[in-house]
């Protein structure tokens, strides 16, 4: 390990890997925040202009982007309800409420100073841990799979709000919308009444319909109100004590996102909404999630940062791409004729430790340009809320169409936004839709593909010790909220 | 606690306690009571559940096996339905009762809004028929306009600089092949 290091830190003698490193986490900066173009296609768009490069350089540069738009997904989340990566839904649902008290300078430095410590601890975990954590990813089959999407979706007890049947109804609706496609497992088509729909309802242009579009149609009803005076944040000492309070929530983030985004097809997605219910659990003021509290903008924001790292250790160690992402970066590597998977660590010692260096000092870079960007990014909260409205809308748009370059992802977000305005008006949320739309596929396509390889056996999902698990948890976590609030409705009662 | 936070607890999916007045709809503000709206959302969530499972019945099946690919959605559907339907039927039972402390849909300006939605609508028909440029072109000064700002040289100046960030990152920097 420690010649490993060396030779990856001579690779940083070069000016090129540095000028890698800063552009890496400056467009990565510019792709996050744009909906619609999440890490996975900036770092496609990015490869053709790496071909000439050093291969070290272009590794440097497209890990620097993939951990810097995970991060800066989370700004347009808070500052107007628009994720700029679909994980950054999650960071959305307190951010954006602290936004609109005036608190957009105190989540966005939670957000970035979760996200830096996050990554670097996880980082520092993959750099110890890849050898076991690949043979932790390699014991997941479909029935491991099913159980971890019956656990994600388990949820929906925490994530319902007051009304437990109406994150029910949301749920369902999302569910039932996932079903839309071609068939995970006979691939014949499913409500296929157009061909846009072959591949299932897109979700990019989905997530930015039901939070992006339906809070624009929310601003049209206060475009006439003035907005909330901004509340001041302290200089860049005081903003770093910001997160102490919050430690304890940020090692459970972190590791909970590490060990998701080790499992392959998992996802920053899942791990930031697994650690926001874990968080709302462990938390002392559980209801005001939702309504902008910060520890849940600490929890998405840690998990999903957190989640990167742990991505990269399938793939380094396997050459088994979990996301879009690192596919990208297999095919970035292969360009350079450089095959990821156990022999990397032979062959071409100098590309996982570079990756890991670069990850180590790109993220005091991100801080800062986040740090100092929190300043400039809060004065758009007091522009006047027409301009924003009409801005946020045509960068919508444009990001949905960008993302597939179909209209029809057009139509789609449109539908999703009209949709999930009216739905918000009857207090039925998005964050149930969501998890839905993210675990869905997941659930039924393992789901079947088990019983197709038990031969129909039902007893297969709980022969496996990690599906098992999974079960055991998710009827915990299912079933103790609903207790919980049965016994305090109860206590109200004898009390009243 | 109050009785009212018991109220709210004891009908976990029930209206929550009236903490203002009954809000007065005017000219600019649209009215109605949550329940009216239940009702409107589980009826479409009914229809659209009873679509999905008889379009299933039309998915072709040759798995052979336990659970084919029309199974999940009818499932799925079925459920879907019964949850609509136990919301829906709350909400009528609460609509048939007398006497209303619950909450309220408000809807400020919702000519603004059913106009922002008309806008959204439009946007895609337009880009597919005169290209991206000039449905842009056209369509941001009108939303401006529905977003209640009106000042004419901040609105050319933004869609000007919007048309052109479009042309710049995603048309040349990008490669997007903008229509």
């Amino acid at each position: 390990m420690f010649d490993g290091f060396v030779l990856g830190l001579a690779a940083f003698s070069s000016l090129a890997v540095w000028g890698g490193l800063i552009a890496g986490v400056v467009i990565g900066y510019v792709v996050g925040a744009l909906p619609g173009l999440t890490a996975g296609v900036g770092m496609a768009l990015l490869i053709p202009f790496t071909f000439g490069l050093d291969p070290i350089v272009s590794v440097v540069m497209l890990v620097t982007l993939y951990m810097a738009s995970e991060y800066s997904g989370a700004i347009p989340a808070i500052l107007v309800n628009t994720p700029g990566e679909p994980s950054s839904a999650i960071t959305a649902l307190d951010g954006y409420p602290m936004r609109l008290r005036g608190e957009a300078g105190h989540a966005l430095t939670l957000s970035i100073l979760g996200s830096a410590v996050a990554s670097l601890v996880s980082t520092v975990l993959l750099i110890f841990t890849v050898g076991w954590m690949t043979r932790f990813a390699l014991a997941f089959g479909p029935a491991e799979y099913f159980a971890l999407a019956v656990l994600g979706l388990s949820l929906i007890s925490t994530l319902s709000g007051h009304s437990v049947i109406r994150g029910f109804v949301a749920l369902l609706f999302g569910l039932i919308l996932t079903t839309i496609g071609t068939d995970p497992v006979d691939g014949v088509p499913r409500f296929v009444f157009s061909d846009g729909f072959l591949s299932g309802v897109p979700f990019i242009s989905a997530l930015i319909g039901l939070f992006a579009l339906a809070e624009v149609l929310k601003m049209l009803e206060t475009t006439n109100v003035p907005a909330v005076p901004l509340k001041d944040i302290p200089g860049i000492t005081g903003q770093i004590g910001m997160l102490l309070p919050h430690r304890n929530n940020l090692i459970r983030s972190t590791l909970i996102g590490y060990v998701i985004g080790v499992i392959p097809g998992a996802g920053a997605s899942i791990a930031s909404i697994t650690a926001y219910t874990v968080q709302k659990r462990f938390s002392k003021s559980p209801k005001t999630f939702g309504t902008g509290n910060p520890e849940g903008v600490v929890a998405a924001e840690a998990a999903n940062n957190a989640c990167l790292p742990g991505a990269l250790a399938p793939m380094l160690a396997l050459g088994i791409p979990g996301k879009t992402s690192t596919a990208v970066l297999v095919g970035a590597l292969a360009i350079h004729g450089i095959q990821a998977g156990p022999l990397i660590f032979e062959r071409a010692p100098e590309v996982p430790y570079s990756i890991y260096i670069a990850l180590l000092i790109g993220m005091p870079f991100m801080v800062l340009l986040g740090l100092f960007g929190v300043r400039l990014w809060i004065r758009l909260t007091q522009v006047p809320k027409g301009i924003i409205a009409a801005i946020v809308c045509a960068t919508c748009l444009l990001g949905t169409y960008a993302e597939g370059n179909e209209i029809f992802s057009i139509w789609i977000a449109v539908a999703f936004g009209i949709v999930g305005y009216a739905l918000e008006k009857v207090d039925i949320r998005p964050a149930p839709i969501v998890l839905a739309l993210v675990l869905g596929y997941l659930m039924e396509s393992n789901f079947r593909r088990a019983l197709v390889m038990s031969g129909d056996d039902m007893g297969v999902f709980f022969s496996h010790p990690i599906s098992v698990i999974c079960l055991v948890l998710a009827a915990i976590v299912f079933v103790l909220p609903l207790i919980q609030n049965i016994r305090e409705t109860r206590r109200a009662v004898t009390a009243d | 606690m109050s009785r009212a936070d018991t109220k709210t607890r004891l009908l976990p999916a029930g209206p929550a306690p009236r903490e203002h007045p009954i809000p007065r709809a005017d000219a600019e503000q649209l009215r109605f009571r949550v329940e009216i709206g239940d009702i409107a959302v589980c009826l479409l969530f009914l229809a659209v559940a009873a679509w999905f499972y008889v379009t299933a019945a039309n998915i072709p099946d040759y798995s052979g096996t336990f659970i084919g690919p029309d199974d999940f959605p009818r499932g799925l559907a079925l459920i879907f339905a019964g949850f609509s339907l136990a919301l829906l039927g709350r909400a009528v039972l609460l609509l048939l009762k007398g006497g209303y402390d619950g909450e309220w849909v408000l809807v400020e300006r919702p000519l603004r809004v059913a106009a922002g939605m008309v806008l959204l609508a439009l946007f895609p028909f337009l880009m597919e028929h005169i290209g991206f440029y000039i449905a842009m072109a056209l369509w941001l000064p009108a939303f401006f306009v529905v977003a209640d700002y009106t000042r004419p040289i901040t609105v050319i100046v933004c869609t000007a600089t919007f048309i052109a960030f479009t042309k710049v990152v995603f048309e040349m920097l990008l490669g997007t092949p903008i229509p």
